[in-house]
């Protein structure tokens, strides 16, 4: 919080608290744009610009409502303002996505294991390879809406495959380094840290959707 | 239209019904004059973007003692002129406030005229 972006931040937080006449102009002008981009580079496969827009706008207010909601000491303004757009675009999605369920999924149907591998095998023969294709990358999509990262990506398609070996988890983080002890540790608070976001946004109840339809 | 004026229209429209925001004076404005948002950009003289930016400011009020200073201020952080923000703030203030006193007169003589009824 040293930079000119942090002093600039701070003045504008500053005027938002004190209604100043220019503040939410302010706020859209200065961090509009950057927020959207980012969103767009994040979520690629949310076509739909309103829905970038709209969660933008939901966390701009939302800030502009309630200004002590955020603290200066524990961040930037922009860092912020992303974490909140962002919660605010998951958010739609789910309600778009259970808006837009076209069919009744059955209460028993349960994740295939080896879900990724079914996939990948059967696509280098059958006749639904490009179903099973299509399927993969929605799938790989899906959770890139969730995860920011490659590593996260992967890690939450272990989980969700009930992966069960930490070797293939530490393969993944890349700390073959540590002790295996201090694998054992860093495995688990990755995998809860995972785990968190997946039960929070019923991500396991989306895939369904994604894969039975 | 670019992705910022996108945002900054659905923010405006989001605050459009609230009178503390210019966003609401200039839909007053345009309902009023019967003119489009076009219209309204090139009578400002200005861009969309500063527009929607104006739009998203705060009105003062017209009788307060720093309206002036203000509107300045607001003029310099959005581009458009002083005459032109000063002009839609008052305009609809003083209609606002004509419709409210004739409301009010309306009122008035309604209860009136059954105070009348009552007493005959």
């Amino acid at each position: 919080m040293t930079n000119k972006t942090s002093h600039r931040e701070l003045e504008l937080h500053s005027l938002i608290q004190k209604d100043d006449d220019v503040a939410l102009m302010e706020l859209f002008e200065i961090h509009g744009e950057t927020i959207m981009i980012k969103l767009k580079s994040w979520y690629k496969s949310v076509l739909d610009e309103a829905l970038i827009l709209e969660a933008v706008n939901e966390a701009f207010f939302g800030y502009y409502k309630n200004p002590n909601t955020f603290n200066p000491k524990k961040g930037t303004l922009s860092r912020f303002l992303e974490v909140a757009a962002e919660r605010d675009l998951k958010n739609i999605l789910q309600k778009e996505n259970r808006r837009g369920k076209k069919i009744d999924l059955p209460e028993d149907v349960e994740l295939q294991e080896k879900m990724w591998n079914s996939i990948l095998s059967e696509s280098e023969a059958s006749d639904s390879a490009i179903v099973m294709t299509e399927t993969y990358s929605k799938v790989e999509e899906f959770l890139q809406g969730y995860f920011l990262n490659s590593v996260d990506v992967e890690l939450a398609r272990l989980i969700l495959m009930k992966e069960r070996a930490n070797t293939e988890f530490v393969k993944v983080l890349n700390i073959d380094s540590l002790s295996p002890q201090d694998q054992t540790k860093e495995v688990k608070r990755n995998k809860d840290r995972i785990k968190k976001v997946i039960s929070r946004n019923n991500i396991e109840e989306q895939l369904r959707a994604i894969i039975y339809e | 239209m670019n992705s910022q004026e996108k945002l900054m229209r659905l923010a405006s429209s989001r605050i459009s019904k609230d009178d503390s925001f210019m966003s609401y004076f200039l839909g007053k404005y345009l309902a009023f004059e019967r003119i489009s948002e076009d219209q309204m950009i090139s009578e400002l003289n200005c861009s969309l973007a500063c527009y929607y930016k104006l739009a998203l400011c705060k009105a003062p009020n017209p009788t307060a003692n720093d309206f002036i200073q203000r509107i300045q201020r607001i003029s310099e952080k959005t581009g458009v002129s002083v005459f032109g923000i000063s002009k839609i703030i008052k305009r609809v203030y003083t209609i606002n406030k004509l419709s409210d006193a004739q409301s009010q007169s309306f009122l008035m003589a309604a209860r009136d005229k059954k105070k009348n009824e009552d007493n005959s």
